[in-house]
């Protein structure tokens, strides 16, 4: 039976962490390859243009066009790319999934020859005079910006984004994932090209597969594709230190007919500490259940949001709530979650709510093993703290928290910046 | 593309059909920790009439929505999503166009989740207070979505396509018709749209088929249910011509988004028929459109479009549309050029090569879904009421024909019954 746990491998030519799950329980072979570069606001836009950039054309393929034909043609390979941002991480992210040889005509896998093109893209990149192909650079610019200018699209992301923004002012943690417009405005193909040299030969990378291949095969792949590199840097963990300060009340008014609020806190709490379990059952215990405390009082009993949810940041060490009410209901609100938040560390918590908790979150671990991708998310998160605790044992010290460690734990956590975007008055 | 139905037809589900009337599908897909359950209504917010024992009964707007939120709320014996997670479980729904849909998924306690769902669904509890109450939450849910420029610019395009088809209506209603919504309509709805002869439950995972057959059973067999009375959706007379050419909205965003409508009055009426039409839709959005097309990257490197760029179809057997847009600084060039590259690809004609890439394309993608026991129920039911089966994506995929696509390129796709919707900045 397998244990849907990752085998852990360091490749120190490649400088490639590798991690590997062997499994025939899916119809398609996923590979992750991240590349976490660490969140910086003078390098954060070059940082995310580059993998758009990238993508566009390598030396093999160097139209966009005759690349995504070529994955097509491999019975609809998906390679998509993206940034994130975890803890003071900025992660590049490409993301390639196959259909398994069972399914395939002649049995042929078409997952060496993906990764070869995936390889391809990081490492063979189309070089034009000196630079980038100047008319891929200006058409990613083009698209970046607009991303970041479309953020204001989804007023609950751009609120949350708005919290972080405010609550970590200074720090890194406020970039944006994509920088900044002035930033990207900024960048040239020869400038992007040396930035990108120094990534090439630097920045570790993190592979993930999750599929029907034992890990010799995947191993040799890698070590046949992917070019040997010197220099490269370590993952080290983020700090969670934060000087006390006063807390900082921020309202913003937009043209909206329902107000988005974000309360965000401080919990200096990552993965490696000890109380980290209880953090998480606190988690649950407050918001991110419809068993949840907030989803019982500010919707159920009061009526006054459709959507009210907490969630914590395990990496940079935050915990935020999040609620869509309006606008005149703001001091009602943030009055009850203070109330559930309080009485929750005076040790008012009931057997049900608390067991409900711990077995919601339980299943949730168990139940991550259906999904290649979300496999893979949880071991990245724990990469990136250097954790190297199994789901297993994290399952069994969920089960192992009491309430008073709960209580204790809360207790620990401290509200840092209350964001509210607020409908203009003519809009109601 | 040979090879692949044989592996495929091997995972499908037993059937089986309960005294009560209630038809469920159990599928065992043995190494999965999670199982999943789907109960299908056929009530959706399409919804909006129905002929019942020769009475017309009006449905207000948003009512399929509004029941699925009472059926969830507290009960007089105590809240569902409480004894859903004292069992492990978590529980969900959702309504779309045509039904409304109940879920839950866990790693543990099947047998008595599945008798939690049945019960919850098929018990409609209801007091004039909770009804008041729940109009809040709804109240709020619809403020959310207002705010949702994305959702604005489709709704408005709906509006623009269809004069009497109520596919033109937010799925939760609107501020008014929710208030209209009482306890005689919600009752008579689920009276017959959740009888179980009009239920549908899809039950996957590890599963022990014998064991949750026989929950089922017991499960209905204590209930007792109303008659089921003779019933007919009423039929909205749809012209064939469009309400409105345009109309933009302001609002308080970054880009404008632009979308363009089509509306398509041909309509199979077979689950093949409509299982076809939907596929060589795709294949044609793919291949005239999708990023493997030169269109694609002409547009996109005039500026005109970025990668949220989208062309899809949705239909059933009373509406169709074809839409295609996204975030753009420049709405009316980028309509000139679409309507010029379906103009383009008329005298063209459709490639052989381009359609057995997008084939291969759109085959990978459906398996790859298939690793989803979340995709696979919902497809199952969408499947089971067209009265189709996996194997027949498979095999309708490989049967279109370039004529089948050449001929909604050139006769279902009128400029003349084609609308634009824009939601532009304010400033």
């Amino acid at each position: 039976m397998n244990s849907f746990n990752f085998s852990r491998h360091f490749l120190p030519e490649q400088g490639i962490w590798l991690f590997h799950m062997e499994t025939p329980k899916f119809k398609t072979n996923s590979l992750k390859c991240i590349l976490p570069l660490p969140l910086d606001f003078e390098k954060a836009s070059a940082n995310a243009l580059l993998p758009f950039v990238l993508y566009r054309g390598s030396e093999d393929f160097p139209k966009s066009i005759d690349l995504i034909r070529k994955l097509e043609d491999l019975f609809g390979t998906d390679l998509s790319v993206d940034v994130r941002k975890r803890g003071e991480w900025q992660l590049i992210d490409f993301s390639l999934e196959t259909v398994n040889s069972d399914f395939l005509p002649d049995n042929n896998d078409v997952l060496p020859e993906a990764i070869k093109i995936l390889s391809g893209i990081l490492f063979k990149p189309l070089f034009q005079n000196g630079g980038f192909s100047g008319n891929y650079v200006d058409g990613e610019k083009r698209t970046l910006e607009e991303e970041i200018i479309n953020l204001k699209n989804n007023k609950m992301e751009y609120a949350l984004e708005r919290c972080y923004q405010e609550m970590c002012q200074g720090e890194p943690f406020s970039v944006f994932r994509y920088g900044s417009q002035e930033k990207i405005r900024e960048l040239t193909p020869e400038g992007l090209y040396e930035h990108y040299k120094r990534v090439r030969q630097k920045a570790p990378i993190i592979v993930f597969f999750v599929g029907d291949l034992p890990l010799d095969t995947v191993k040799k792949w890698m070590v046949e594709f992917f070019p040997s590199r010197e220099e490269v840097y370590e993952i080290k963990k983020n700090g969670l230190e934060i000087a006390p300060r006063p807390e900082k009340i921020v309202v913003e008014k937009d043209s909206i007919s329902q107000g988005k609020l974000n309360i965000g806190y401080r919990t200096g709490i990552n993965r490696r500490d000890p109380d980290f379990p209880a953090l998480l059952v606190a988690n649950g215990l407050l918001g991110s259940f419809p068993h949840s405390r907030l989803f019982r009082t500010v919707r159920e009993e009061y009526g006054l949001a459709y959507y009210i949810f907490s969630r914590v940041e395990s990496t940079k060490g935050l915990l935020t709530v999040s609620a869509g009410i309006d606008a005149d209901q703001f001091e009602e609100t943030v009055d009850i979650i203070e109330k559930e938040w309080n009485k929750i560390i005076r040790g008012k918590i009931n057997q049900q709510e608390f067991e409900f908790t711990q077995k919601a979150l339980c299943s949730q671990l168990k139940i991550s093993e259906d999904n290649a991708f979300d496999l893979m998310g949880i071991e990245l998160i724990n990469a990136l703290n250097s954790f190297g605790e199994l789901r297993e044992e994290m399952m069994r010290k969920i089960k192992e928290v009491k309430p008073v460690d709960v209580a204790r734990v809360l207790s620990r956590v401290k509200r840092d910046t209350i964001y509210f975007l607020e409908p203009n008055e003519e809009e109601n | 593309m040979a090879g692949l139905k044989e592996t495929l037809i091997q995972e499908t589900p037993v059937i089986k059909e309960f005294e009560s009337g209630l038809t469920a599908a159990l599928w065992d897909i043995p190494g999965y920790q999670k199982k999943y359950a789907l109960l299908n209504s056929p009530l959706g917010s399409i919804h909006t009439g129905v002929e019942a024992n020769c009475k017309e009964v009006f449905i207000p707007q948003g009512t399929a929505h509004f029941l699925e939120h009472k059926l969830f709320a507290d009960k007089e014996t105590g809240n569902v999503f409480d004894y859903f997670a004292s069992l492990g479980a978590s529980c969900n729904a959702y309504t779309s166009l045509v039904s409304t849909n109940y879920l839950f998924s866990t790693a543990e306690n099947l047998p008595q989740c599945l008798d939690l769902l049945l019960d919850f669904v098929q018990n409609l509890y209801m007091t004039p207070e909770s009804i008041q109450k729940e109009k809040k939450v709804i109240m709020q849910e619809i403020s959310m979505y207002k705010d949702h420029p994305g959702w604005r610019v489709y709704f408005n395009l709906l509006q623009n396509l269809y004069f009497k088809h109520p596919i033109r209506n937010d799925i939760a209603g609107t501020r008014e018709s929710v208030q209209i919504i009482d306890e005689e309509i919600l009752r008579f709805c689920h009276d017959y749209f959740y009888h179980p002869q009009n239920l549908i439950l899809a039950v996957i995972g590890d599963l022990n088929i014998a064991e949750i057959t026989e929950i089922i059973a017991q499960n209905q067999n204590k209930k007792d249910f109303p008659e089921v009375f003779e019933f007919k959706k009423i039929n909205f007379e749809e012209p064939r011509e469009i309400r409105e050419k345009e109309t933009r909205e302001k609002f308080s965003l970054g880009q404008p988004i632009m979308q363009m409508g089509f509306k398509v009055n041909q309509h199979p009426t077979g689950g093949q028929e409509l299982l076809e039409r939907d596929l060589a839709f795709a294949l044609l959005s793919d291949i005239l459109f999708g990023t493997g097309s030169p269109a694609f990257y002409e547009l996109y490197d005039q500026g005109l479009i970025d990668d949220g760029f989208s062309a899809g179809f949705s239909g059933e057997e009373s509406f169709g549309h074809f839409v295609l847009g996204g975030g753009t600084n420049y709405p009316e060039t980028l309509v000139e050029k679409l309507l010029e590259i379906l103009t383009k690809s008329r005298q063209e004609g459709i490639k052989p090569e381009d359609l057995e890439r997008s084939k291969k394309k759109i085959w990978g993608g459906f398996i790859a879904g298939l690793n989803s026991l979340e995709v696979l129920a919902g497809q199952f039911v969408k499947d089971y009421r067209r009265n189709l089966d996996l194997a027949d994506h498979f095999a309708a995929l490989e049967r279109i024909t370039i004529g089948q696509i050449e001929m909604i390129l050139n006769e279902q796709l009128d400029q003349e019954k084609s609308s634009i919707s824009v939601v532009e900045p304010r400033e």
